[in-house]
């Protein structure tokens, strides 16, 4: 009896289907039946494309504090619902909220996406090499990720950035992404380990298969669920970490706009002009909960069982 | 399985609880609400010190004026300088002198003041090693006195067998006598600085290294408890000669408390009142509110906020770009969304409340974008990098920082953001320790109502990396400035004619970006009333020191 | 048993070890200078070096890290020249605050999440399901200290119910409140799958056939599931909690170590921000030593492993 392409991830799945589908097939179906997940995916796929558009279609400059831009004593505007002029009002320095609302985009979205890559770059090929090769170098590397797990993330993160004297984007998330791998390897190397004792595996290896071979078309394929949907969750909470970063003044340098810096400035102006700090809250909530929403989502296609 | 389930869990309630407990136990009780006679307020950031040989900042002079008392003190309603614990007078040569204290002075601890005390007090913060771990802040302002070069000994501890400055004896009981090497204008105004206040020599020994925490004066109010970062109480000092029958009851000063939360426990009736300059989110409150409005206060001050060039080298070595940034900065824009209109344009070194002020000069600078490109021509600029330096600490010096990168990025140059630290005073020179900025946003608020304290501390060679932090240097401003100093002050002088022409040097010059005067401002709660009747509440109104609150009284409310 | 208490403490040894290692280079790099600040604006050159040299800090960076590890060992975190206070005085004063304002926090995502969960999994696939998942998701989305701001405005001098900020017994609700709604997420997703789990259980239809009330066999065997799942996370939850609490106490004046290390970052104090961060690492290991130590007595498997 031949076995289907794609061995199922290793938990049973424990109901059957009417169709004989690829687990892939059922995956999918199950992730389109479940609204939020869809609702998250589209909420991503639009953050993304406002991040790529964003300079084309910002009606003013982010950067530029217009002398019309703020009261006659120099308080922020409030919304003008014109789309070319001050939109959705200005900050306490006469910039438009609309065009760095826009612009905000991008910097969330490529500290997200590059520092998650970073991570999982760093933390797959540990994991890989751990679960796969076993032995003391298995110890080793374990031993490592365990120390490097105990450092508390953020404080470190914070002391090293500190540290830097001209900072530019990459700097914060090379430091999120350097920092923060553990997690992804500890995931990778269980994941690895149970793949690797199956039983096609174990027979592939016995003919004679050669481990890269191994690796990309055996391990591979079945550790990817996990590490898909811990990557869209890591994704999620870097943005929130730069957000952090930025609203304690150590994240983005200026004049990079970004949604944690808004809500430092804006902060204080809760009383008075409390929109400067709605509008940046909403738009890290949504990219935020996109992607949360999304790996929720990835989670229960992949997994159905523990959302059962 | 069930019941090790069980254990654990309760094991771990245990040590919740357990954990709780304590810290419960280790929590304070609210700071002292609303109560009548009690002076409640906050400061945004610490109280640094309670030892003079510490003191550098304006936050500690609060507790420092109740706490101490100095020879001489500045009258409370207005800046002249009349007898503070002692009396004085003056030889006509202007070198000597002569202090005699006045009768019964005591410190809180019941210790009666000598001579010896005054002494003590000046020599110790004039040591080059004051307070074992460095020399005092402000022991550069008794520099003329004879004596001090050999005392100070160039920074290091002085040498065996001496005990203090030739210059500061003691010629018969309760009488000190300061002899000066050069006349000095403002010497008593030095005298006068919280680094002059008189300690008691035998608390200082017996604490050491912490002192502060025992700190011990003849002011008004003593120390009750200081619990360091967060809050300090004074209460009365019964025996002082300055205490006052009515004066608060306590005086609670919280420390490091953001200004948002400061104000919202102003609205709330906590504080007594919210000390400036207010940001402009606060000042957007009170425009929108009569009651906030009818309890707003603002004043102008002698203080200046400029941006300093490192001069040097390029490119601000060059006057054509520096002249370039002046222009190219709007400071109108700067005036009105940083601090709402309630600052005036900088037009030259001084403000115009200190003698030597040209009245001529009106608007050197005006905003001109197009001027500056041509000048940034000139000048030869190829586009290098430019670093600014900035306090980050507070988000109007975010803004001002990010508004003037914006609009040196519109004619063209190449500027990075690089904020820093600010203790205590601001060092622009000390950051990257090699001089590797070429703009830093300073600025300077008078220590006394000279001209002195302006243009030579700020742009003389002489103190060129310390206070003249981007070494400005001209031969003809620098003459003109050391001649003025040692001339007599009096109105229409020929020493307010060199400053004044001095002024006009450093502007053509364009040695900084001349930015705004400071302002003062400050919300008082209504039952916040002045001790003698017919005087303003000095929060508002005093140009050197900070508000004295044993001259306030406190309303039942 | 013995050998493996013996490696947990080598381990968490070698881990604070490693800790202290990396932050203090990570420090060394920032740059500042305590002789400056102790001699002020007007210092000469010549002060400046004596006092540089009698606080040692010319000697090669080799020496003074061995130095600083050996006064760590001894408790000892370093003078601060800017607060003019040792760092272990500070952080033993604020350590206590924080360690109280986590506990409140984690006491409210328990009981805001452990609902939540538990009704999600009843009422799973409706409505209600989906709206608690979307709510509690939107809450770990949003950042704490908007949530906190919004707080403390709100209740705190709108409503005037609770103080303004600052340390009191009343005045911990709030910020643990909002870090407790952003945090509670994670909670009711394992509360959710570990009730579906015990549902489905063939103990619980056995029990349910001997006609006990089925809310009080859901109630037991559910709590009992969901125990190690949510113990585990917890461990993981204390951790990273103090990156949360930093802002939070911030915004609420609660000065715990969060509040200051926001103090030291903006005075670039490295003294300070080295000390906070080495206390509160080692107290993690420390502690997250301990769990697995009461683990191993109360399950002992686990030694084997």
């Amino acid at each position: 009896m031949s076995l289907p392409v794609e061995v199922p991830p290793p938990t049973p799945s424990g109901f059957a289907d009417e169709k004989i589908r690829t687990p892939f097939q059922t995956a999918v179906r199950r992730f389109l039946h479940n609204k939020l997940a869809v609702f998250g995916l589209v909420l991503v796929i639009i953050m993304v494309v406002i991040a790529i558009i964003a300079p084309s279609v910002a009606p003013m400059s982010p950067y530029t504090s217009y002398p019309d831009g703020t009261t006659m004593q120099g308080l922020p505007l409030p919304p003008t619902w014109h789309w070319h002029h001050f939109f959705l009002g200005t900050d306490s320095s006469g910039r438009d909220e609309m065009s760095m609302l826009l612009f905000g985009t991008q910097v969330s979205m490529e500290v997200g996406f590059m520092a998650t890559a970073i991570t999982l770059v760093i933390g797959v090929i540990i994991g890989l090499i751990s679960g796969y090769v076993g032995g003391w170098l298995d110890n080793v590397l374990m031993r490592i990720t365990d120390v490097v797990l105990a450092f508390p993330l953020f404080l470190f993160v914070i002391l090293l950035r500190s540290v830097v004297s001209h900072p530019t984007v990459a700097t914060v998330y090379e430091v999120i992404g350097i920092l923060g791998w553990a997690g992804i390897a500890r995931i990778t190397r269980g994941q690895t380990l149970s793949a690797r004792k199956l039983e096609y595996v174990e027979s592939a290896r016995a003919v004679g298969v050669r481990t890269p071979k191994i690796l990309a078309k055996h391990i591979f394929p079945n550790i990817m669920g996990p590490i898909v949907v811990y990557a869209t969750l890591l994704i999620a909470s870097n943005i929130l970490l730069e957000s952090a970063l930025s609203f304690l003044s150590i994240g983005v340098p200026d004049p990079t706009v970004s949604w944690g810096k808004m809500i430092n400035l804006g902060l204080s102006w809760y009383q008075t002009d409390p929109l400067l700090i709605v509008w940046p809250g909403i738009a890290i909530a949504l990219a935020t909960l996109g992607f949360n929403l999304l790996g929720d989502g990835l989670s229960d296609a992949l997994n159905p069982r523990a959302g059962e | 399985m069930a019941s090790s389930t069980w254990k654990r869990w309760s094991m771990a309630m245990a040590g919740v609880a357990a954990l709780a407990m304590t810290a419960a136990v280790s929590i304070p009780g609210p700071a002292g609400a609303a109560t009548p006679q009690v002076i409640h307020f906050s400061f945004s950031s610490n109280i640094e010190t309670l030892d003079p040989t510490e003191w550098t900042d304006t936050t500690s002079m609060t507790p420092m004026q109740e706490i101490y008392d100095t020879l001489v003190e500045y009258n409370p309603y207005s800046s002249k300088i009349v007898p503070g614990i002692a009396n004085y007078s003056v030889s006509k040569n202007g070198l000597t002198y002569t202090f005699t204290l006045k009768k019964g002075i005591k410190f809180s601890n019941g210790d009666p003041v000598t001579a010896q005390d005054v002494i003590y007090s000046i020599n110790r913060v004039t040591r080059g090693d004051a307070n074992s771990s460095g020399a005092a802040p402000y022991g550069f302002a008794y520099a003329d006195i004879v004596g001090y070069t050999q005392w100070n000994n160039g920074g290091k501890t002085p040498p065996a067998g001496m005990s203090g400055m030739s210059g500061v004896t003691s010629p018969s009981a309760g009488v000190v006598q300061i002899k000066l090497q050069t006349p000095e204008a403002f010497f008593l105004n030095v005298m006068a600085l919280m680094s002059a206040v008189i300690v008691d020599p035998a608390v200082v020994e017996k604490y050491g290294q912490n002192y502060q925490l025992h700190a011990i004066g003849t002011g008004p109010y003593k120390l009750k408890s200081w619990n360091q970062g967060h809050q300090m109480i004074l209460v009365p000092n019964t025996t002082s000669w300055r205490y006052r029958k009515g004066e608060a009851s306590q005086i609670v000063m919280d420390e490091n408390v953001n200004p948002d939360l400061a104000l919202l426990r102003y609205q709330q009736g906590d504080y007594a009142f919210l000390l400036g300059p207010l940001p402009s989110e606060v000042y957007a409150k009170i425009l929108g509110s009569a009651t906030l409005k009818s309890q707003y206060h603002d004043v102008t001050e002698n203080g200046i906020v400029y941006l300093a060039f490192n001069e040097t080298k390029a490119p601000f070595n060059n006057v054509y770009m520096r002249q370039a940034v002046n222009y190219a900065v709007n400071k109108q824009l700067l005036i009105k969304d940083i601090t709402n209109g309630r600052a005036a344009l900088m037009t030259q070194m001084l403000p115009p409340g200190i003698p030597g002020y040209n009245k001529s000069i009106k608007n050197p600078y005006p905003y001109n974008p197009t001027l500056a490109k041509s000048l940034l021509k000139k000048a030869g600029y190829k586009g290098q990098a430019i670093n600014f330096i900035y306090p980050s600490n507070t988000s109007d010096h975010i803004r001002t920082a990010e508004i003037i990168q914006n609009e040196l990025k519109a004619i063209g140059m190449n500027v990075n953001l690089q904020g820093t630290s600010q203790v205590g005073n601001y060092w622009p020179l000390e950051d990257n320790q090699k001089g590797n900025w070429n703009i830093a946003w300073t600025d300077w608020f008078q220590d006394y109502p000279d001209a002195q304290d302006f243009m030579y501390n700020l742009a003389s060679t002489d103190a060129c990396g310390a206070t003249n932090v981007g070494c400005y240097a001209n031969p003809q401003f620098q003459s003109l400035v050391k001649q003025a100093d040692a001339l007599p002050q009096s109105e229409n002088s020929q020493r307010n004619i060199d400053y004044a022409k001095a002024n006009e040097i450093a502007v053509k010059d364009a040695a900084w970006v001349f930015l705004y005067n400071e302002w003062n401002d400050d919300l008082v709660q209504p039952w916040m009333t002045p001790a003698a009747s017919g005087q303003n509440l000095m929060l508002y109104l005093h140009p050197v020191m900070q508000p004295e609150y044993n001259l306030m009284n406190v309303k039942a409310h | 048993m013995g050998p493996y208490i013996v490696r947990r403490i080598i381990w968490t040894i070698v881990t604070i070890w490693a800790i202290l290692t990396v932050t203090y280079f990570i420090a060394w790099l920032v740059p500042s200078d305590p002789a400056r600040l102790i001699a002020g604006q007007h210092a000469s050159a010549a002060t400046l070096a004596s006092i540089r040299h009698a606080l040692g800090l010319n000697k090669p960076l080799w020496y003074r890290y061995l130095v600083f590890a050996n006064q760590f060992i001894h408790g000892n975190l370093g003078y601060d020249y800017i607060m003019r206070r040792t760092v272990s005085g500070q952080v033993l004063q604020a350590a206590p605050l924080t360690a109280y304002l986590a506990v409140v926090a984690v006491a409210f995502e328990l009981l805001i999440g452990i609902p939540i969960g538990i009704v999600a999994a009843v009422k799973r696939y409706s409505f209600i399901d989906n709206f608690l998942r979307f709510v509690s998701i939107l809450g770990i989305s949003m950042p704490t200290y908007w949530v906190g701001s919004m707080l403390l405005l709100l209740v705190g001098f709108k409503l005037g119910w609770l103080p303004l900020g600052g340390v009191s017994p009343l005045g911990v609700i709030l910020p643990a409140l909002s870090v407790g709604i952003t945090g509670s997420a994670f909670y009711a997703r394992i509360l959710r799958s570990s009730t579906l789990e015990t549902m489905r259980a063939d103990y619980v239809r056995t029990a349910r056939a001997k006609g006990l009330r089925e809310s009080i066999v859901l109630f037991k065997h559910t709590i009992r599931n969901s125990l190690i799942p949510v113990v585990t996370y917890l461990g993981l939850d204390l951790g990273g909690l103090l990156g949360g609490l930093i802002v939070t106490e911030y915004i609420f004046n609660w000065s715990g170590l969060g509040f200051l290390l926001n103090q030291a970052i903006g005075q670039d104090d490295s003294s300070l921000i080295m000390g906070v961060t080495l206390f509160s690492a080692s107290a993690i290991v420390i502690m997250n030593f301990v769990v697995d130590i009461v683990y191993a007595f109360l399950d002992p498997r686990v030694s084997y492993s």
